[in-house]
């Protein structure tokens, strides 16, 4: 089965404390994809060091293919016991995703994960046993191209208890307003943010405990294409066309120029679109079989600018609806960042000198630059990128 | 200057004023009635001979008909503590039937429904009016000034801080004349510019005393009364039910206008009557707030008394003032805001104001606000007030999860449902004033079209690589335009539209910022 696994988690501490007691570790081997939430009981240094072992030693090992019986055994022998409690405990949650399409999903004592399937929520069928004393639940079942997992430690459940809420969130309002907000077209990132975000107000900015989510989406995978700028050598412009239009995938042109080329070797009209929404940024157009057409360097650098947000911690729920929006740059970032699961180049080498620095040298013309470093964005998002020149 | 009218009830009289009072009342109808009865007969002559020189008709240009003869003929009535005011009450139903009559030929003369004549009165008799149904449905005795010695005044007992009506409703042959003797329990001084004391002797007179009772409102401007008694005009004195009330006009100086800084979302709630909120001039929230009135019981119709209501607008009224905010208020016709919730459980949660009540509470501040000098409450659509995000402006119904909580779907926000509507309530002609001016565009042979009629916006753009500087140029030109034309601009029907438009835009320091480019 041929699919890309969108996998983002995020954690929101304890007001106060500097570790979180929860802990993620997402493993990919070369056959499966593996992430774990554990966590550890309490909060601060012990809870850390408890959810810390418990994930590493569970990711290790299942990604060496050994048995969940092994795992949890070597934990229960590992972990530290509680001076004050006079216990060793952490819960966990395994999500393994194979390349097979095949699900083993695996649970002690978090919250239930849950999963989505075209928006809807689809009941897991859990069998129980018994490993070294503790009750796990485990799953086994195949995927399907936008399948949405959420493994979530009890600091979400529990998200404004004796505040906003008197019990607490609650399993079943979470799922529900997960279910409301799913869109398939949003990211497991954009997901996760989303919910932490209303944890965090539920809170009221001061959680009473440790709060992770870990989204999971299974996608298809989509090779977006981008074309920048002219050849270096105008004669191989057709070359460059042909060879653009061929590829797989979405399909981006940046730049009047270059745009005028693909109208020019296409023999298709180049039309302006005038349903532009931020008059700070040219207008996008339309070329029949190209997904995107978008003006040039203010275009790709408020792109940029997107996805340096897009990527830091910093990032907030709110960020993201910037990427709904319906101006060229907007649109240029939410498919290279949301959309793609990999990204081709097609850099053209020709400068155009109003956008030349005069004390840069040649090769180092803009264009050049904000590839570079939306390259660089792209493969921190652990996209597959490769770029061609010109 | 500025008309006011409060009422003051006529508190508990006794039976020998009750007697006086309802007298008085027949007395001046059924002179009331012979004036108009006489005037129907001779109404060919009113209306060639009282005109006035714009040619409309005047009360006082029509009381000039009221003759010597006349004049004789009321007396049988016993009406001369009143009789000015008669006439001129009588000048200004004849002026305003004769000034309606010009526009409407179909108008009924102002005159009671036939009463049969086998009854064997006389229709102009005072046991006409006595006797008919319209005994029930007296015309209030109208008094044309405020004076010590006649017509009608005020008296203050500045000791029991009670509050008097001296009313002169008798003349020199009525037996109900009586003498007042002083009281050792009070001293009552005339509210008047003299401020006399009331002076009472043995002599019989021609005037009751009644002590008033009323509102905290009404108080109010008894109180101003005190301090500029010029402010007292004239007065009815009406007949409701078996009760009696003195409607006094004053005549008050309009307050100084206030420049508002903020404003004031006044919206409904589940668990409070209104809820508000005041936001800056950038929409930031300063300032949240709830009326409860949890002890009030509602009434059989299930909506609140008048007073409760009165209370509401001038809690309201306070708050605006104080934070010299512009109130924005929900327009509940045909639409309504929302609010209410059904949960799965069928459990069904309403709001505690009720279209009607909350309808009749913006009817209310549509003269309170004002008569503090603030602007008169602006109504806008409430539909989506309780499903919008605050925060990133996100409108679903899905926003809402349960009756008392809004949790965002686009940004995660959350907010209390109380709150939220008033919050909303209050940005939303920030909100308004934001919207970007859409400006259409069309393909043309030489380019594309730009067009806004509104603003007398069109341009054509050769090429739409330099759309934003020649559009940003043609937007300054056309404002700059319009001010070397405001003369002749003003003359044009869609002159206030494009002058706001025009506001709008010059408020920005881009104007791109402010327009929308469309197909």
């Amino acid at each position: 089965m041929n699919f890309f696994i969108d996998s983002f988690y995020e954690s929101l501490n304890k007001y106060n404390e500097e570790l979180c007691g929860d802990r993620v570790e997402i493993v990919r081997n070369d056959d499966s994809a593996i992430a774990i939430l554990a966590d550890g009981l309490g909060s601060g240094v012990k809870a850390n060091i408890l959810a810390m072992l418990t994930s590493k030693i569970i990711a290790t090992m299942l990604a060496n293919s050994a048995d969940i019986e092994d795992a949890v055994e070597t934990i229960a022998s590992t972990l530290p016991v509680c001076k004050q409690r006079g216990i060793a405990y952490s819960t966990f949650s395994i999500l393994q995703i194979f390349n097979s399409g095949e699900c083993y999903l695996i649970e002690f004592d978090n919250p239930k994960v849950f999963m989505l399937r075209k928006g809807k929520l689809l009941d897991i069928k859990r069998e129980s046993r018994e490993i070294s004393g503790k009750l796990i639940y485990e799953s086994r079942f195949d995927v399907a191209n936008e399948d949405l997992f959420m493994m979530f430690s009890d600091g979400v459940v529990h998200a404004g208890i004796g505040k906003t809420f008197n019990l607490g969130w609650q399993w079943d309002n979470v799922v529900d307003y997960v279910c409301k907000t799913y869109k398939q077209d949003m990211s497991a990132k954009n997901m996760a943010k989303l919910l932490l975000s209303v944890c965090n107000n539920l809170y009221m900015q001061k959680p009473d405990d440790d709060a992770t989510v870990v989204v999971v989406k299974i996608r298809k995978p989509l090779k977006v294409n981008v074309m920048i700028g002219p050849p270096l050598d105008s004669e191989k412009d057709s070359y460059v066309v042909k060879s653009f239009i061929k590829e797989k995938g979405k399909k981006v042109v940046c730049g009047g120029t270059t745009a005028q080329i693909v109208s020019r070797e296409l023999g298709r009209e180049i039309i302006t679109d005038f349903n532009y929404f931020n008059p700070a940024l040219p207008p996008t157009a339309e070329i029949k079989g190209i997904d995107l057409t978008t003006e040039g360097v203010l275009t790709f650098m408020k792109a940029l600018e997107y996805a340096v947000k897009y990527q830091s911690d910093d990032n907030t729920a709110l960020d993201f609806l910037n990427l709904n929006k319906q101006d060229g740059a907007s649109r240029l970032a939410k498919t290279l960042l949301e959309e793609s699961t990999e990204v081709h180049f097609f850099v053209g080498r020709a400068i155009n000198p109003a956008h030349q620095n005069p004390d840069f040298p040649l090769e180092l013309g803009i264009k050049f630059k904000l590839v570079e470093e939306m390259v660089s964005c792209l493969k921190n998002l652990n996209k597959e990128v490769t770029v061609e020149y010109f | 200057m500025a008309m006011r009218t409060i009422i003051l009830k006529l508190h508990k009289p006794s039976s020998i004023k009750r007697k006086i009072i309802e007298e008085a009342l027949i007395d001046y109808n059924a002179a009331y009635r012979y004036l108009l009865l006489k005037a129907y007969h001779e109404i060919d002559d009113i209306r060639e001979n009282c005109k006035g020189t714009a040619g409309k008709y005047g009360a006082l240009n029509i009381a000039r008909w009221i003759d010597k003869d006349t004049r004789k003929e009321l007396s049988k009535y016993g009406i001369e503590p009143f009789k000015d005011s008669l006439e001129l009450d009588f000048g200004m139903t004849l002026a305003g039937y004769l000034n309606l009559e010009r526009k409407q030929s179909l108008i009924n003369y102002p005159l009671f429904k036939e009463f049969s004549k086998e009854k064997g009165c006389s229709e102009d008799s005072a046991e006409y009016v006595r006797n008919s149904e319209n005994s029930l449905m007296l015309r209030p005795l109208y008094f044309c000034r405020y004076s010590i010695n006649r017509d009608f005044c005020l008296l203050y007992d500045n000791e029991n801080e009670r509050y008097y009506a001296k009313l002169y409703l008798m003349n020199n042959k009525n037996m109900n004349k009586r003498s007042m003797m002083p009281s050792d329990e009070r001293r009552t001084v005339y509210i008047h510019k003299s401020g006399k004391d009331l002076e009472l002797s043995s002599r019989k007179v021609r005037f009751i005393i009644v002590p008033l009772s009323f509102g905290k409102w009404q108080e109010e401007y008894l109180k101003m009364g005190l301090v500029n008694p010029g402010i007292f005009k004239t007065a009815r004195l009406v007949k409701k039910g078996t009760d009696y009330y003195l409607s006094v006009n004053l005549d008050i100086e309009v307050p100084a206008k206030i420049e508002t800084t903020s404003f004031m979302g006044v919206g409904r709630g589940l668990k409070n009557s209104i809820n508000y909120s005041i936001s800056d001039a950038k929409g930031e929230a300063s300032k949240t707030g709830f009326i409860e009135m949890p002890e009030v019981k509602k009434n059989v119709k299930n909506s609140f008394s008048h007073g409760e209501l009165h209370k509401i607008a001038n809690f309201i009224v306070d708050e605006a003032e104080r934070n010299k905010a512009w109130v924005i208020v929900e327009q509940l016709v045909n639409k309504g805001d929302r609010l209410q919730w059904v949960d799965e459980k069928g459990k069904l949660y309403a709001p505690v104001l009720g279209c009607h009540d909350y309808n009749l509470i913006v009817k209310l501040l549509e003269y309170k606000l004002p008569a503090k000098g603030l602007p008169e409450p602006v109504k806008v659509s409430a539909t989506e007030i309780f499903s919008t995000c605050p925060q990133c402006g996100m409108n679903t119904k899905r926003n809402r999860t349960s009756h008392d909580m809004f949790i965002c779907t686009a940004c995660g926000k959350i907010s209390d449902i109380e709150n939220l509507g008033s919050l909303n309530l209050s940005r939303r002609l920030i909100d308004n004033g934001n919207k970007a001016i859409k400006i259409k565009a069309e393909r043309t042979p030489s380019g594309v079209k730009l067009i806004n009629s509104d603003l007398g916006l069109e341009c054509v753009i050769s090429s739409p690589q330099e759309i934003n500087g020649m559009l940003a140029a043609e937007i300054n030109r056309t404002v700059k335009e319009f001010y070397d034309n405001i003369q002749i601009e003003s003359t044009s029907k869609n002159f206030n539209k494009k002058y706001s438009l025009i506001k709008r835009l010059q408020q920005c320091e881009d104007v791109l910022e402010m327009v929308r480019v469309t197909n």
